[in-house]
């Protein structure tokens, strides 16, 4: 039977060649809805590598150039106050703020590779606190101080793809490029820090120690303050009094990290959201238009089936054929639009669709393809074998 | 061979009752070649259509070799159409998108016959109509007569004990036609076949050994 199909669809190659464009186009919708859901899906699950709770962010407005000189004053003298309140647990500095899509990223040369990575400056202490994870050697401390090397942290994403099956601890990462020489000493490996958010990409991170006493120091404007659990909203305007009392030129907003977060995965949710409903509606046009093409192509069969019941064929075997004919048809379809979405992760056009994502996002896509074509495929089944053979036969 | 008792059809539709066939009472005998004549919508090809369970009468009782037909559920019914009746049609019903051999195969194929024996014996059935050398072609390479011998090598393929002919060369030309009817003159008289076959030329129906004719859908004698 299997032979006979084969042989059918192959005679009617070009009337088939309507419904295999149309689930190749189907397919390639379908596939990319699923591979985006489930690369953020994948993004999702992944810890953020640090602890947002009860953490609030003060991000001071400075006038004028940045003075290390000057200001680093200021900002210590903000940092004693704060750590002295009793709802304040702990405070430290972080320059570009979590959950914002604000980000320093850069890259440079170093051998033979580009190293690409996104950075931030940390204080002492600051990394502990934050709850990050350290794989090796050890955390910012006083001995990094008034060194002739600025120590670095790097994420574990980092030594995987630029220094895999390497001790990096103590190894420079600076460039070795240009005049000036850099000296950038890997003190410690962290698990990761996902400064971006929950739907961010993976990439490499290193965070610099910030040294508050180097006249050196580039500009910082982050406090982090850690408060009391259950440290109502409220402590704000005492927060507020208190900054405005020390830098009355400055000028400060005030935001727990968990309301940041949760604005961030609004914004980021928003798109995916959308273009989930446009691509509901798409699936449902797919749906309906391979339905009416199944229609019209079961239907127009209706003299073929009567004869195929009067000649031996019952209604079971007919459906059995009619889907089996279908599904394949559908298959070819899938195959045909496989072979050109392969070429995503073959030229490498979109870094973030691996071949594990790519595969499972196939494989779901055709199975959903194999399901919607099976659904519309039965009713003109049913309806074509629920005529009397000799109806059928004399079916306009 | 095949009895038809007290065969009536009523077609209903929301408003309209239209009797097709009433009190049919038919013998076929073994080996008989009959002819059905009627003036169009009398109701010939209903009967036949009954005769060759391709519908269900609504009263009245059929016997095929003397068994009574008790149930019409699908795959009885099917099985035993597959087995004992070869069935030709005005409009041949060829598919278009098979080979000659393919399509004389199909009763075959449904009767899970293997693919090398299906083949020996579609040529074998080709033979018989004078169709071997066309086994390739399409249906639609083929003129009217041949498509109409190809439809025949379908239907005697299965070596069925009853043949069954709604008007074979009512599509025809005359000299189409005549090879046709000679074709099944030879058939009956070599192979001993059971022969219906409606028509509406009187000329046709006179080579026959039986006609019934059908008028208002009741037998006239």
């Amino acid at each position: 039977m299997i032979q006979h199909i084969l042989k059918l669809i192959w005679n009617r190659k070009a009337s088939n060649a309507l419904i295999i464009a149309e689930v190749a186009i189907a397919f390639i919708v379908v596939f990319s809805l699923l591979a985006l859901a489930i690369r953020n899906f994948n993004l999702y699950q992944v810890p953020l590598g640090y602890d947002y709770k009860d953490r609030w962010r003060v991000q001071a407005s400075i006038p004028g150039e940045w003075d290390a000189e000057r200001d680093l004053v200021t900002i210590n003298q903000l940092r004693a106050a704060l750590s002295n309140l009793p709802q304040v647990n702990n405070v430290h500095l972080l320059r570009n703020p979590t959950f914002k899509d604000w980000a320093w990223t850069s890259s440079y040369d170093l051998g033979d590779q580009t190293i690409s990575y996104m950075g931030n400056h940390i204080d002492d202490g600051a990394a502990e606190n934050f709850g990050m994870k350290l794989l090796a050697g050890r955390w910012f401390g006083p001995q990094d101080a008034a060194q002739n090397y600025t120590a670095v942290l790097v994420s574990n994403l980092f030594v995987e793809r630029y220094f895999p099956e390497q001790d990096i601890i103590g190894k420079n990462i600076a460039s070795d490029e240009g005049e000036q020489q850099l000296n950038h000493r890997v003190v410690g490996v962290f698990e990761q820090f996902r400064q971006l958010g929950e739907f961010s990409p993976m990439i490499p991170y290193t965070i610099f120690r910030y040294d508050l006493n180097s006249k050196e120091s580039r500009h910082m404007a982050g406090i982090e303050i850690k408060v009391n659990a259950g440290t109502s909203i409220q402590f704000e305007e005492v927060l507020m009094k208190q900054l405005t009392s020390i830098a009355p030129n400055w000028e400060f907003s005030i935001r727990p990290w968990e309301d940041s977060r949760r604005s961030q995965t609004r914004g980021a949710l928003l798109p995916l959201i959308v273009l989930s409903i446009i691509g509901g509606f798409l699936i449902l046009m797919v749906a309906m238009g391979l339905f009416g093409v199944l229609w019209q192509n079961v239907t127009s069969r209706t003299q073929e089936i009567g004869l195929r019941r009067a000649i031996g064929a019952t209604a079971n075997q007919i459906q059995r054929q009619v889907m089996l004919e279908l599904l394949i048809v559908n298959a070819i379809g899938i195959i045909c639009a496989s072979v050109l979405l392969v070429q995503l992760p073959l030229l490498g056009v979109f870094s973030e669709l691996n071949w594990s994502l790519f595969a499972i996002s196939m494989l779901l896509a055709s199975v959903f393809m194999l399901v919607l074509s099976a659904a519309c495929a039965y009713y003109p089944g049913i309806v074509a074998t629920s005529l009397a053979p000799a109806q059928a036969l004399h079916y306009e | 061979m095949l009895k038809l008792t007290k065969i009536s059809k009523t077609f209903q539709t929301d408003k309209i009752e239209t009797i097709a066939l009433q009190d049919i009472d038919l013998h076929i005998k073994q080996g008989e070649f009959v002819s059905v004549m009627g003036p169009s919508g009398c109701g010939k090809s209903t009967l036949l259509n009954i005769m060759g369970l391709l519908d269900e009468p609504s009263d009245g009782d059929i016997k095929v070799n003397s068994q009574a037909i008790e149930s019409y559920k699908d795959k009885h019914i099917t099985h035993l159409r597959n087995e004992k009746i070869g069935f030709i049609f005005q409009s041949f019903h060829l598919i278009p998108d098979l080979k000659v051999i393919d399509n004389v195969e199909l009763p075959l194929l449904y009767r899970n016959v293997p693919a090398k024996e299906r083949k020996r014996l579609a040529i074998e059935a080709l033979e018989k109509v004078g169709l071997k050398p066309r086994t390739g072609h399409y249906p639609t390479q083929l003129s009217g007569g041949q498509q109409q011998r190809v439809a025949i090598a379908r239907a005697i393929v299965g070596k069925p004990e009853l043949l069954l002919a709604d008007e074979p060369t009512g599509n025809l030309d005359s000299r189409m036609g005549d090879e046709i009817m000679k074709l099944l003159e030879s058939l009956h008289k070599n192979d001993n076949a059971t022969i219906v076959m409606v028509t509406h030329d009187e000329e046709m129906a006179k080579r026959t050994e039986r006609t019934i004719r059908v008028f208002d859908g009741q037998l006239v004698h």
